[in-house]
């Protein structure tokens, strides 16, 4: 009894421990990054080399890498887990499950050298907002195919056997019996695949580039924040404030599209159950 | 009418259960009975080609339903397990409310009339005695019910598609003893309006229920039938060693 609930105990030090570093590191941003932030800092393209101006141009560069990257990966991913899914033991997919699972774990800074070679230079995209999209598409592929497909399988196979002794489709099983109790998991692939995106330096310095102004389209060179964060904290002296401030920005902008995705998940879900 | 001859189920070339005959008949329930993983289940989705969903099934013999040959392949699986229907172990309810998992089954089958949705979904309901525990919310989740409420919405499921003939596997064993004798007490009654064929552990609900009983005992390392015909017969003598075993141990 008192070996249970000191193992309790621990697990509860252990699960604080994680809740107070992730406190630990926001408060930090917060005492560290308030300073510069208001409407224009968020507005404003950047001025001498980061240390004055804003982060308006960097945060519209963002969405849009963000943008190309998921828009790219999110069909792709979900067509591929579904396969994987229903054919659960045949070689070829166990080879692509291996295979992604090999990627999932490659560096990104190699994915930057591949999307720098492919897109960049291969098919003369050079350095571009949808270089840098594309590249972060492939490199957030696996993790969201494998915690997709691991959504669906974990949906109960008596419900397959339940909707195919009703004589309904493979589509209608899929849509109607299989995604509602998976929807959750996948929004949590969806999460971990964007935020991975968000978060994404290496791979970016090499396909999306430097340039801090607003992008007019596509194939105009752009960076993202937290390539911007690394080039402030690393390269340019007296920017540290502004170093915080654009992290404290890409923090908050990971909660609001943790919490958005969520919500569309249990919207998703309620709505297909009705 | 569904008749199997000489029909076997195998598993990566692997035989499980061989040798089954029997016939199903409308208005009379036949239970098939037999020790744990002995192939009965697997012989149970055959008849409605549900084995087809398991890597590496195979079939062998010949099973009819009203007089075609459903293993040949000429009537595509969905029209067949519209017209025989089945009920699994656990209740297992759509992630959906209790209307559409009623309904979804009839859509899909081309059934677009919001009023005869309703209609059948009342008529479905009230078949399994849901329909005054439900009446009043149609649109909650389907995963609120009770185990008991779950497994009888699963049977309205399949009745609302006009089954000829229904297979249970093992309907009552997931059940709390109260819920399960709603359930055989339904599939009593619906036995005088359906062909029923129900697997069972449970040898006293066998008594019970079935008008024919199948016994498949293991020989060889595989199910083999070895009794077979109406239940009070096949109880009172067997006509074989395995079986009356199998039935006096019980």
């Amino acid at each position: 009894m008192r070996r249970e609930s000191g193992l309790k105990a621990l697990l509860w030090a252990i699960s604080m421990g994680v809740c107070a570093l992730l406190v630990w590191i926001v408060a930090d941003l917060v005492s560290r990054g308030t300073g510069p932030i208001s409407l224009e800092f968020l507005m404003a393209a950047p001025r001498d080399a980061g240390r004055a101006g804003g982060i308006g141009s960097l945060l519209v560069s963002t969405f849009w890498i963000v943008a190309v990257a998921t828009g790219v990966a999110l069909p792709i991913g979900f067509f591929s887990a579904v396969l994987l899914a229903e054919d659960t033991h045949s070689r070829m997919s166990r080879a692509v499950r291996s295979c992604l699972d090999m990627l999932n774990a490659v560096p990104s800074i190699v994915f930057g050298l591949f999307g720098n070679a492919l897109f960049c230079v291969a098919l003369g995209m050079g350095y571009s907002i949808l270089s840098g999209g594309l590249t972060l598409s492939c490199m957030i592929l696996p993790i969201l195919i494998r915690t997709m497909e691991q959504s669906l399988r974990a949906v109960p196979k008596e419900q397959r056997f339940a909707a195919s002794a009703l004589g309904l489709s493979d589509v209608t099983t899929l849509f109607r019996v299989l995604l509602p109790p998976a929807s959750p998991g996948m929004a949590v692939g969806l999460i971990l695949g964007v935020g991975r995106a968000l978060s994404e330096t290496a791979a970016l310095i090499f396909t999306a580039g430097y340039v801090t102004r607003f992008p007019d389209n596509l194939l105009d060179s752009g960076r993202s924040l937290s390539v911007h964060i690394f080039d402030l904290a690393m390269n340019v002296p007296g920017a540290d404030e502004r170093a915080y401030a654009s992290a404290l920005v890409l923090v908050v902008i990971l909660f609001v599209i943790n919490s958005c995705v969520r919500l569309a998940a249990r919207h998703f879900q309620a709505r297909l159950a009705t | 009418m569904i008749s199997a001859e000489n029909v076997s189920v195998a598993f990566d070339g692997k035989i499980v259960v061989e040798a089954v005959s029997l016939e199903l008949h409308c208005c009379r329930i036949t239970a098939i009975v037999g020790p744990s993983g002995c192939g009965k289940s697997s012989f149970l989705s055959a008849l409605n080609r549900l084995t087809d969903l398991m890597p590496g099934s195979s079939i062998g013999g010949r099973i009819h339903v009203d007089g075609v040959d459903i293993l040949s392949g000429k009537e595509p699986p969905v029209g067949l397990r519209q017209r025989v229907g089945m009920i699994f172990q656990r209740p297992n309810p759509f992630p959906l409310s209790i209307e559409r998992n009623i309904q979804l089954a009839l859509r899909e089958h081309g059934e677009r009339n919001r009023a005869k949705l309703a209609e059948a979904t009342e008529k479905s309901l009230r078949r399994v005695g849901l329909w005054d525990e439900v009446k009043d919310r149609l649109g909650e989740s389907a995963m609120r019910l009770s185990g008991g409420q779950q497994q009888r919405l699963c049977i309205a499921r399949a009745l609302a598609l006009e089954p000829q003939a229904l297979l249970f596997d093992e309907p009552t064993s997931a059940l709390d003893p109260l819920s399960a004798r709603v359930i055989e007490d339904l599939i009593q009654e619906l036995g005088h309006q359906l062909a029923i064929a129900i697997v069972t552990h449970d040898l006293s609900q066998a008594k019970r229920l079935a008008d024919d009983l199948t016994v498949i005992c293991y020989r060889d390392g595989r199910g083999v039938m070895v009794a077979c015909g109406p239940a009070t017969d096949v109880f009172r003598d067997p006509g074989d060693s395995d079986a009356a075993l199998y039935l006096g141990e019980r």
